[in-house]
């Protein structure tokens, strides 16, 4: 089960984007409220607690700074087309938290919700799915209850696992998140420690191949 | 400029005023000469006269005249005692008495040789001191003698002198205030010449708002107005040029912007479907948004391209009549899918112009007033005649549009409803294409409407004459 959720609101008029980002969203296990314009997302945030709001600056009524101004106290990352660094500092300069521009990459959203929901939100400590449960500040990883032995990189990859969940993440990428740069191995090395993960917490079907592509930790949503 | 003006015209006066001054003086010394000079004639006169008299007298009594010279002259001595006087009496060519230690320097027999008709010559002598000098030859019976009388000139020349450089003092005094004077009026003269420069070198600096201030009628006005329509104009085309720019970058900032939006639900969207487990149903949604969202692309494209294309048209005889009905044909499904009546009046107009290109214009703006028109309202379409040229008219009696809406509404990529517009797959390119069209006829475009009451678009084409029409038919 996923216990690191949060309440999220998305203020972006077109649909396709806001759906978009729900869709990433829901992945990460966080509840998501969609509304499409300026309006709307003031109503809604004067009634509700949110733990983090995605604004888009040019929305129809009231516009992305407008909203930021109504809404003092909540978590807000600016999700806009304009890449202009003007528009960048400004947004942050009237109190967003983070900024994105379109188009986005979804590693780079999960990795900004995560990290700003990890500053203002007092996070929880483990992640737990079926039987086996982490420890995000002892680092360690039980199962059944009782400790797993595993190596220092062992726990890193599977905690990038566990933070990406639902997200397939190429043989690359895990590489790079989890050996760095200047790593001199192959591919090769990200498959042994997955099989050995596999193995000593008998994930087997929870951690999933994905085709030609790399590897994918499913939770529940 | 100002300097050599100040130079010349300080020149030509010193030369003028110091010539007037020597004129002047040489005049005065003239008129002063001559004045001694009938002075010294006349005193001449008077000691000859009596002289001479005194001389009859001797002879009469049988004396001698020139043993008794100095006897007869001493009556005259007073002459010689002050004006550093010259008295003598020659008699045969040779001075017979002087007064004062020598007796005069020059030959009495060539004076006499040179004395006119009445016997006496006058000339000045220069050295040792500046004198006038007279000699008369005596009439018979005293032929033989000759009476030589002098007077210097010193206190004449002396008061000349003064009087010279009295004048002079006075025209170096004039010519210092008039260089003051100068100086000032110059200054004046070259202000808007002054003004002018500085104008120039403002806007040569890049503010084209300065301008100078025109008064008078005078060469210097006609020039600084002329200066300011030159300005005025580089102000304009300047601000022309400013606004093509702007517009062009507000196009390209609009266009990747609206670029940007279906980029990044396609690369999303995929991504989604590549890297989550998603389901059937999902991947279907997925793929849907991906699809549509190209679509929109591929509209803008096509739309963009079509904006880019249109460069020439070729004019053609466009009833109206057959203008309005295929239109109608054309908009008629999609006005009764939404509920919306529509309906055309006209009398048989005629405009010029390309029937496809205006098909177009017309299918665009109908749309627009469909989408704005709730149903149960209706369209309607109307011709009349505006002097040279034919109005069209599209009326709605849909939501309607506020002023600063009407104002950017043929701008590339604005909407007045966004989500709406992009949801129905519109690039918002649609009255720009429409406006280029228009203005390629040479007619033009604007929006009539209040929010809440409605929208009328007037189109104006150029107006083709029923008459002619039929004959070139």
């Amino acid at each position: 089960m996923v216990v690191q959720m949060a309440e999220i609101l998305i203020v972006e008029d077109e649909p396709s984007i806001n759906e978009l980002i729900k869709k990433n969203l829901c992945l990460a296990g966080h509840h998501c409220t969609q509304v499409f314009d300026g309006d709307e997302a003031i109503a809604l945030s004067g009634c509700e607690k949110f733990d983090l709001i995605i604004l888009d600056i040019m929305l129809p009524g009231a516009d992305g700074y407008e909203v930021l101004e109504q809404i003092r106290g909540t978590p807000v990352i600016f999700l806009t087309a304009k890449s202009e660094l003007s528009d960048k500092l400004r947004g942050l300069r009237r109190g967003a938290d983070d900024y994105i521009t379109k188009p986005f990459q979804m590693l780079e959203l999960a990795a900004r919700v995560e990290a700003l929901l990890r500053r203002t939100k007092k996070t929880e400590k483990y992640f737990e799915l079926d039987h086996v449960r982490v420890d995000f500040e002892s680092r360690m990883i039980y199962a059944d209850g009782s400790p797993v032995d595993c190596t220092p990189k062992e726990y890193e990859l599977f905690e990038t696992l566990v933070k990406n969940r639902n997200i397939a993440l190429s043989r690359e990428k895990l590489l790079d998140l989890v050996w760095g740069f200047d790593f001199e191995g192959g591919t090769r090395t990200v498959d042994v420690h997955i099989q050995r993960l596999r193995a000593k917490l008998r994930l087997e079907k929870q951690i999933a191949t994905v085709y030609k592509l790399g590897y994918r930790l499913e939770a529940p949503l | 400029m100002k300097k050599k003006t100040f130079l010349v015209t300080l020149f030509l006066f010193i030369v003028f005023i110091n010539s007037s001054m020597l004129i002047v003086s040489f005049i005065t010394l003239r008129e002063r000469l001559a004045a001694e000079r009938e002075k010294v004639l006349a005193e001449h006169y008077v000691i000859s006269s009596g002289l001479i008299k005194d001389m009859q007298a001797v002879d009469n009594r049988g004396g001698d005249v020139e043993a008794s010279m100095d006897e007869l002259m001493r009556t005259y001595a007073r002459y010689s005692q002050n004006r550093d006087n010259e008295l003598a009496v020659s008699c045969d060519g040779k001075w017979i008495w002087w007064a004062g230690e020598t007796a005069p320097t020059e030959n009495p027999g060539s004076l006499a040789g040179q004395a006119n008709q009445s016997g006496r010559m006058v000339f000045v002598r220069s050295k040792p001191s500046w004198k006038l000098c007279v000699y008369g030859r005596f009439p018979a019976p005293f032929q033989a003698y000759g009476f030589w009388y002098c007077t210097g000139l010193s206190d004449t020349l002396k008061g000349w002198r003064e009087m010279k450089n009295m004048l002079f003092g006075v025209s170096a005094a004039v010519t210092f205030v008039l260089a003051l004077f100068l100086v000032k009026f110059l200054d004046i003269l070259f202000k808007p010449l002054r003004e002018i420069s500085v104008a120039s070198r403002v806007i040569a600096e890049g503010d084209y708002h300065a301008r100078l201030q025109v008064s008078g009628k005078d060469e210097i006005a006609v020039m600084a107005d002329h200066f300011n329509r030159m300005a005025e104009q580089v102000e304009s085309h300047i601000k022309l040029l400013q606004e093509t720019a702007d517009k062009k970058q507000q196009f390209i900032d609009n266009f990747a912007h609206e670029l940007r939006t279906p980029l990044t639900a396609i690369f999303g969207y995929a991504e989604y479907l590549q890297k989550a487990p998603a389901s059937e149903e999902e991947r279907l949604e997925c793929t849907q948004f991906i699809m549509s969202q190209c679509t929109r692309l591929q509209n803008m494209a096509y739309q963009l391209l079509d904006l880019a294309s249109l460069r020439e048209i070729e004019m053609q005889l466009c009833p109206v009549e057959e203008l309005f009905r295929r239109v109608c044909e054309i908009m008629r499904v999609k006005a009764e899918k939404s509920g919306i009546g529509l309906t055309y009046v006209c009398h048989g107009e005629c405009a010029a112009g390309d029937m496809e290109l205006l098909i177009t214009v017309f299918s665009n703006l109908i749309d627009n007033a469909l989408k704005a028109s709730s149903a149960g309202s209706a369209v309607r379409l109307e011709a009349k005649k505006a002097g040279e040229q034919v109005m069209l008219e599209v009326k709605d009696q849909g939501i309607g549009m506020t002023a600063e809406q009407i104002a950017h509404i043929k701008e590339a990529f604005y909407r007045v409803d966004r989500s709406r517009s992009r949801a129905a797959g519109g690039a918002g390119l649609g009255l720009s294409i429409c406006e280029k069209i228009v203005q390629l006829h040479g007619g033009s475009l604007e929006f009539i409407s209040k929010s809440g009451e409605g929208t009328t678009a007037r189109i104006f084409l150029p107006c083709e004459k029923e008459e002619e029409a039929e004959f070139r038919t």
